[in-house]
């Protein structure tokens, strides 16, 4: 069968669409959109949309350290935040606490004294998405794992929030080398900021 | 002439346009998966790989592990205690000869500790485990006997199941299994080490991909480029590694 030039094209532009439309990993550590939700799944937040966000009934040093990353490293970007008392339809950021157990099947962290010495001390996932929204997120959730904030540093602490407020930004995983960052894993973290990269990718969805 | 070749441009302009068009329309199919278009052969492996991946991307994982190997079953790992313990159990590689559904979870309002065991297919659970059968080609540590075994793998509400069993039958896998009775109702069922993520694949070379690490890497581990360095000293026991504890964290120090 012959191919013409314009049929070829057409084929292109169809096959570039069609693979961008299955989830992709980011080469730039921005987490883009995976078009799925729960379970520590991200997609980029909402695009031209501060964040609003909701405490849920936290443990004063997960509450201090979430406030403390939206006002020092969040909202000097072009991203803002603020905090409402209601979880509504309207709550971009919901955060939660818990000594978590085995939640989404994780193995979460369960203190200096855990049996395998490590686990998950914290998740960000995309809870809903936006209808139709070429995978960006509606409401992302942010979890502390009490077993962590209990026995660690407040510097600690905010390393967390600033590593999950991150992720509820679009922001994913960077390599240790990241030494101006909180993205990295790994504690304690290069740094509890955002570096220029992490701010080029939130102000990209602010 | 200069008009003669932007004509032509915008002739060839057109055919983009319209495949963009129909490429949009088609990954509403297959991207898509509240639609239930079950994807296969390549689209179905990336659809798993990064079912793999996303599950890791927004989990913040604290370790005392810093290499590939921390994980294998002869790596032990000496706590407060005194007691001297790997972070796995067992090594194994095999193909995937089935992918059937396990148990739901449940959580009543918006957050728990743990979920609550239900039916695979309860629509309203949050996140589900898919079983594989997996027939053993080699292993170490607690496995290492075994012909045939069943690993757990936690997928969320939203995956679709179909796809993410095409994505996995009849490949070459090699994991790190951290132990068995994670998942309800199942006690010979293993899970795969660091929460499922830890899970790669092999290729007929021996190459290993895993997927977890993105397109970067996220860890910053040395890793094992094929199945045949990881198992060449993973029955060989290595020196225990101490932990002590740092600003009320495990910290491996030797």
């Amino acid at each position: 069968m012959r191919t013409t030039p314009k049929a070829t094209l057409l084929l292109a532009g169809a096959v570039l669409l069609g693979l961008g439309s299955l989830p992709t990993a980011s080469a730039d550590h921005y987490s883009g959109g995976t078009g799925q939700e729960g379970c520590g799944v991200l997609n980029a937040p909402q695009a031209n949309q501060d964040q609003n966000y909701y405490y849920d009934d936290l443990q004063a040093e997960s509450s201090a350290a979430v406030t403390w990353n939206r006002v020092n490293n969040i909202n000097p970007t072009q991203m803002n935040t603020a905090l409402s008392s209601t979880y509504t339809s309207a709550t971009d950021v919901w955060v939660g606490d818990r000594y978590y157990d085995d939640y989404c099947g994780v193995d979460w962290y369960r203190g200096p004294s855990d049996p395998d010495g490590n686990g998950a001390v914290g998740m960000g996932n995309c809870f809903r998405e936006v209808a139709g929204s070429g995978k960006r997120c509606d409401q992302h959730d942010l979890r502390l794992n009490n077993w962590f904030t209990d026995n660690t540093t407040t510097s600690n602490i905010r390393g967390l929030a600033c590593h999950e407020g991150g992720h509820t930004l679009g922001l994913g995983h960077r390599p240790a080398t990241a030494n101006g960052s909180c993205m990295p894993q790994g504690y304690p973290k290069p740094a509890n900021a955002y570096d220029p990269h992490d701010r080029n990718g939130i102000n990209q969805n602010s | 002439m200069t008009s003669n070749i932007k004509f032509k441009n915008v002739l060839m302009v057109i055919p983009v346009a319209v495949g963009l068009v129909v490429g949009a329309a088609l990954s509403s199919f297959t991207g898509d998966t509240d639609h239930h278009v079950t994807l296969r052969g390549h689209q179905a492996q990336s659809y798993a790989e990064d079912v793999i991946s996303g599950r890791v991307g927004g989990l913040e994982i604290y370790e005392v592990a810093s290499s590939y190997e921390d994980y294998l079953p002869n790596q032990e790992f000496r706590f407060g205690d005194g007691t001297a313990r790997p972070l796995s159990q067992a090594f194994v590689t095999g193909e995937v000869t089935a992918v059937r559904p396990g148990v739901g979870y449940l959580v009543e309002g918006k957050d728990a500790a743990s979920g609550t065991p239900t039916s695979f297919g309860n629509p309203d659970a949050r996140w589900r485990v898919a079983v594989l059968e997996v027939t053993v080609a080699e292993a170490a540590g607690a496995a290492s006997e075994a012909e045939n075994l069943r690993i757990g793998m936690t997928i969320n509400s939203g995956t679709d199941f179909e796809s993410f069993r095409n994505g996995l039958l009849g490949r070459n896998i090699a994991a790190p299994l951290s132990g068995q009775g994670f998942y309800d109702g199942a006690s010979d069922l293993w899970n795969v080490s660091r929460s499922d993520t830890l899970l790669s694949f092999v290729a007929d070379d021996g190459t290993l991909a895993l997927p977890f690490l993105g397109p970067e890497g996220e860890t910053g581990w040395d890793l094992p480029e094929t199945v045949g360095e990881v198992l060449a000293n993973a029955n060989d026991l290595s020196p225990v590694i101490d932990v002590e504890t740092r600003s009320g964290l495990p910290v491996a120090v030797s």
